[in-house]
């Protein structure tokens, strides 16, 4: 089409420059330093360029060989670091550092538009290491900067300050919010990935990627936070916390449990060899539903999970169904299991009995919460085959092990020493320093020692509620394992030998037992009143976050249907969504056609005609302020532009005196000819 | 409110009679490619905040329309024809262009229709760029000069005029046609090698017009546009400010008759038109009187701007 393809300004590059390093800026820590120390070589080269002339890749055949060179060699170490497959992290290093080679060669337009819409794209790669608003707020920013480059290599300096650039780059992308919205939120959801993900990707959606452990977790996988299917006991002698949320909790009618009752159920461990504690493998375990007897009142809530890449759904002890909207089922240990990993914020609704009995008339697995290690643990076995002779039944025998824990010298710690050799015997006759796997993995084997079925049951325990919006907040801290006894008549039940050390654990929670620099920066921890504002702050931001992380990060094909079904569509699929969101693009694009029709002019034509002057003079450059007077103003303007002189003073003359003194129809239209007629150039 | 709706109601319906095109350009495919790209990465990587962005950016790219749209509406063009020019030199327009709505208008491109009958689907092809024009205030009117090269005598028209813009951000391509009428006269070059024939039997052998003697001098009259500015009194002008033109009159008798049949030695029609729109050109500014004579046309001897204009438009509209 009749474009003239000439090369852009200086002024349209810089422009492009600014907006690219923001928008890199991001990756300088998410990559590895090379790319950005080649993405700042490359632009500082263009800039040279502009500032001080210094001569581009296409001015010498060496220069030539140096730029492609220097880039082939990127393009070997991007190979060297990542591996042949370009997966997230490979991919966003190869577009920041070619996007940096590239716009020291841009020449044309074309090339021009190219290096815009790479910006663009680059945009969005730093939304596949952080959703945080932080980075919505920056990323937005570059929007508006690469809009504003598009328009100037559309417009010319002359005609347009880039004061007006940027204003009308703002002012475009505020109109596309609408039309946005209507998108994200109606347009069909599929769940991804279309094509294979490489290893990277599962780190997509969580908010930081500190390598974390919780629980006893070995470190086979980097990236991932949350509870692990086995616990292994003594190898890892430091349990390194992590702030991370695991999942958030709304009850309906904002009833919440007690802080006694907050257990939330995950794995069920039943296997062990002494110091690794597993799940029952599937062939073994029993396909039976499990029999649930509830009393009381249920608590409705609906969980919002964060994607650990595991199957397993947390929910409160104990859930009498399974959820309805993720494909899911409970298996015989009433644990609930998702169909396919969660890899996404994943929704559900339950409802829990924090009444309840679990198998009261027999479980068919009976036989593996009895299996003990072939010849390990002798002390334990001994002392339980002591005590269980002297109880005059199960229930007493519980009591005198959890009063063991409670009055022997165990401590309740962090940082327990390293266990070796017989983790459980050293444990409860030498260390006694432990944390709830400890206690939990101890006390089952000591119910087991006694012929009681027992099994370790994991999750969370406790969590946070925000009194802003009343979210109670889930933290990968609040990794918790407690134990299951199977009693006749009653069915498993649940016990907790943690609490028997240290209640406070189970009754305040995580947070209290940390230090508080942990939960309030150093600074201000030892100022009460400044760690309650703090807090105070915290809440609210928490809450913000909270809304932001399920609703729009979170907003995927399953919270879509949730809110759609909300807003009272039934049974939403694509089919109605489509439909509708034709209906209201249609719409919305006439609502726009319309608008851009109405004007709203000041309804006294000597302002109106004023404003046109003051207009003109700022495409040079020359705004009025608010607080500067027509006389003061026009005395500038003439400073600025001598040439205009004469027609700034008459013009100025005859504003003030329509304004001020009297109208009149003659003066009026001498001011109409003289402003329209007045041309300022530079 | 009701005046402010009824005023609303106008613009829309002014803005309906002017038919606005708009296409998407290469950058604009390009881009659209690009947000397919992004959302295909959103969707496999289960990004939200990527979905986010490819709507806003497909959303921006349904406000550049509008935007595109609204900068060719409600332009009000007239082009008024100026002075005849000779066969080969630019025929030159001015344009003014009235912005009548309430924003500013940005990287007008004005094209003119070089032939008449181009096939619908080359229109692209069929014009040829005039004239660019950087800006328009809202409410304002500009105006410019549009130069078209001529390349046939008689009567030069810009068939129609397209107003083009890619503004704002260059993604989609927006034009409008405005049918035009006005023309420019173009006369048949004033070439040929052919010496001016001599005067009839008994005048006075005259070379230079500035020899003419004082004599013949016939009078002053009001200075019309077009005519040489040698024959302005300007000792007139200075002394109360109107222009005014000399006039001289030749004395009876010594008429000279441009012909068609002097130009048997020429075959082509065109160089005998413009051997004598040559002649013409010499004799007027040699201050003859002088007359033409073509087949099936005549004019009597005369003299001054007026004759020499109508001889001229004679010799361009001339039908062999």
């Amino acid at each position: 089409m009749a474009k003239a393809d000439t090369s852009p300004d200086h002024h349209a590059i810089n422009q492009l420059i600014i907006a690219l390093f923001i928008g890199a800026l991001p990756h300088f820590v998410y990559q590895p330093f090379w790319v950005g120390l080649a993405f700042v070589l490359m632009i500082s080269w263009r800039l040279l360029h502009s500032y001080r002339g210094w001569p581009l890749p296409a001015a010498s055949r060496w220069l030539k060989v140096l730029h492609n060179g220097t880039a082939a060699l990127m393009i070997v170490l991007i190979f060297g670091q990542f591996g042949l497959t370009i997966g997230r992290d490979a991919g966003a290093a190869l577009l920041t550092i070619m996007l940096a080679f590239k716009v020291v060669e841009i020449r044309s337009l074309r090339d021009y538009y190219l290096s815009c819409f790479l910006g663009f794209f680059l945009v969005i790669t730093n939304f596949f290491y952080s959703q945080s608003m932080l980075m919505v707020v920056l990323m937005m920013l570059v929007v508006v900067l690469l809009t504003s480059c598009l328009i100037s290599v559309n417009s010319e300096s002359s005609a347009m300050p880039i004061k007006w650039r940027l204003k009308l780059s703002v002012q475009m992308v505020l109109q596309a919010v609408p039309v946005m919205l209507i998108l994200f939120v109606l347009f069909p959801r599929i769940s991804g990935p279309i094509w294979g993900l490489p290893q990277d990707a599962g780190t997509a959606t969580t908010t930081t990627m500190t390598e974390q452990i919780t629980l006893g977790e070995l470190p086979t996988q980097t990236g991932t936070t949350g509870m692990s299917e086995e616990i292994q006991m003594g190898k890892i002698s430091q349990l390194i916390q992590s702030d991370e949320i695991a999942f958030r909790v709304e009850f309906e009618n904002d009833a919440l449990p007690p802080a006694s009752a907050r257990y939330w159920r995950g794995p069920v461990l039943w296997q062990t060899n002494g110091t690794v504690w597993s799940p029952l493998p599937e062939p073994e375990r029993s396909q039976a539903a499990p029999q649930i007897g509830v009393r009381g009142e249920a608590h409705q809530y609906t969980m919002t999970l964060e994607p650990h890449n595991k199957r397993w759904l947390f929910a409160l002890d104990l859930p009498t169904e399974k959820p309805a909207v993720v494909p899911a089922y409970m298996t015989s240990d009433a644990e609930l299991h998702s169909q396919k990993r969660i890899k996404n914020r994943a929704q559900y609704s339950l409802e829990s009995h924090t009444d309840y009995q679990l198998n009261p008339g027999g479980d068919p697995n009976l036989w593996a919460a009895l299996q003990l290690p072939e010849g390990k643990h002798p002390r334990t076995r001994q002392m339980a085959s002591e005590w269980i002779q002297a109880s005059e039944g199960p229930e007493q025998y519980i009591d005198r092990v959890l009063q063991f824990f409670n009055q022997q010298n165990f401590v309740y710690s962090l940082s327990p020493p390293i266990l070796q050799g017989d983790t459980v015997d050293q444990f409860l006759f030498e260390t006694r320093e432990g944390f709830c796997e400890h206690y939990a993995a101890s006390f089952t084997i000591l119910m087991r020692a006694a012929e009681i079925p027992a099994r370790i049951v994991t999750g969370y325990q406790g969590g946070e509620v925000n009194p802003v919006d009343n979210v109670l907040t889930v933290r990968q801290r609040d990794a918790h394992a407690w134990s299951e006894v199977w009693l006749p008549e009653r069915g498993w039940v649940r016990i907790d030998p943690t609490s028997a050390v240290s209640s406070q654990r189970v009754e305040e929670g995580m947070s209290n037992i940390l230090p508080s620099e942990r939960t309030s920066p150093r600074l201000i921890a030892r100022n009460d009143a400044l760690v309650e504002v703090w807090r105070d702050l915290q809440n609210n931001w928490n809450a913000l976050n909270t809304a932001w992380d399920i609703w729009i990060v979170g907003y995927g094909p399953q919270i879509q249907k949730t809110f759609l079904s909300r807003l009272g569509m039934d049974n939403p699929d694509w089919r109605k969504m489509a439909v509708i969101l034709t209906l209201l693009l249609a719409l919305t694009g006439i609502v726009m056609l319309l608008l851009s029709y109405y004007r709203r002019a000041h309804p006294d034509p000597v302002v109106r005609l004023y404003s046109l002057f003051c207009h003109k003079l700022a495409r040079l450059g020359l705004n009025k302020s608010e607080h500067e007077g027509p006389l003061d103003f026009a005395a500038r303007a003439q400073n600025h532009l001598p040439q205009y002189q004469q027609q700034i003073e008459s013009i100025t003359r005859l504003y003030t005196q329509l304004r001020y003194r009297h109208a009149s129809d003659a003066l009026l239209s001498e001011l109409e000819l003289q402003i329209k007629q007045f041309q300022p150039r530079k | 409110m009701t005046s402010a709706l009824a005023a609303f109601w106008q613009r829309l319906c002014d803005s309906q009679k002017q038919r606005i095109y708009i296409l998407p350009t290469r950058a604009g495919y390009g881009f659209a490619g690009l947000l397919l790209l992004m959302l295909l990465g959103a969707i496999n990587y289960n990004n939200s905040l990527g979905h986010l962005l490819s709507f806003l950016l497909a959303s921006l790219g349904h406000v550049t329309m509008h935007h595109s749209h609204r900068n060719l509406r409600l332009l009000n063009l007239k082009v008024t024809p100026l002075e005849p020019v000779f066969c080969e030199q630019n025929a030159r327009f001015k344009l003014s262009i009235q912005n009548e709505d309430s924003r500013d208008r940005y990287q007008l491109e004005i094209a003119h229709k070089k032939h008449p009958q181009m096939s619908r689907w080359r229109f692209f092809k069929a014009y040829e760029p005039l004239q660019k024009i950087a800006y328009i205030d809202a409410d304002n009117m500009t105006s410019c000069h549009l130069e078209v090269k001529t390349h046939r005598r008689g009567w030069h028209s810009l068939n129609s005029l397209r107003v083009a813009s890619l503004y704002p951000l260059g993604l989609f391509y927006s034009w409008t046609i405005y049918p035009q009428t006005a023309q420019v006269l173009v006369y048949p070059q004033a070439r040929g090698k052919l010496p001016l024939p001599a005067l009839p039997d008994g005048g006075r052998q005259q070379l230079k017009g500035e020899q003419l003697g004082d004599d013949d001098f016939a009078g002053l009259r009001n200075y019309r546009e077009g005519e040489p500015l040698h024959r302005v009194a300007w000792k007139a002008v200075a002394r109360d400010e109107v222009m005014r033109s000399k006039q001289f009159s030749s004395p009876e008798g010594h008429e000279l008759l441009l012909s068609w049949q002097d130009l048997a030695s020429l075959t082509d029609t065109e160089a005998k038109l413009s051997q004598l729109s040559s002649w013409v050109m010499q004799a007027e500014r040699a201050g003859h009187h002088y007359g033409l004579q073509l087949p099936g046309n005549r004019i009597e001897a005369g003299n001054g701007p007026q004759h020499q204009h109508l001889c001229l438009k004679t010799l361009a509209l001339y039908h062999g």
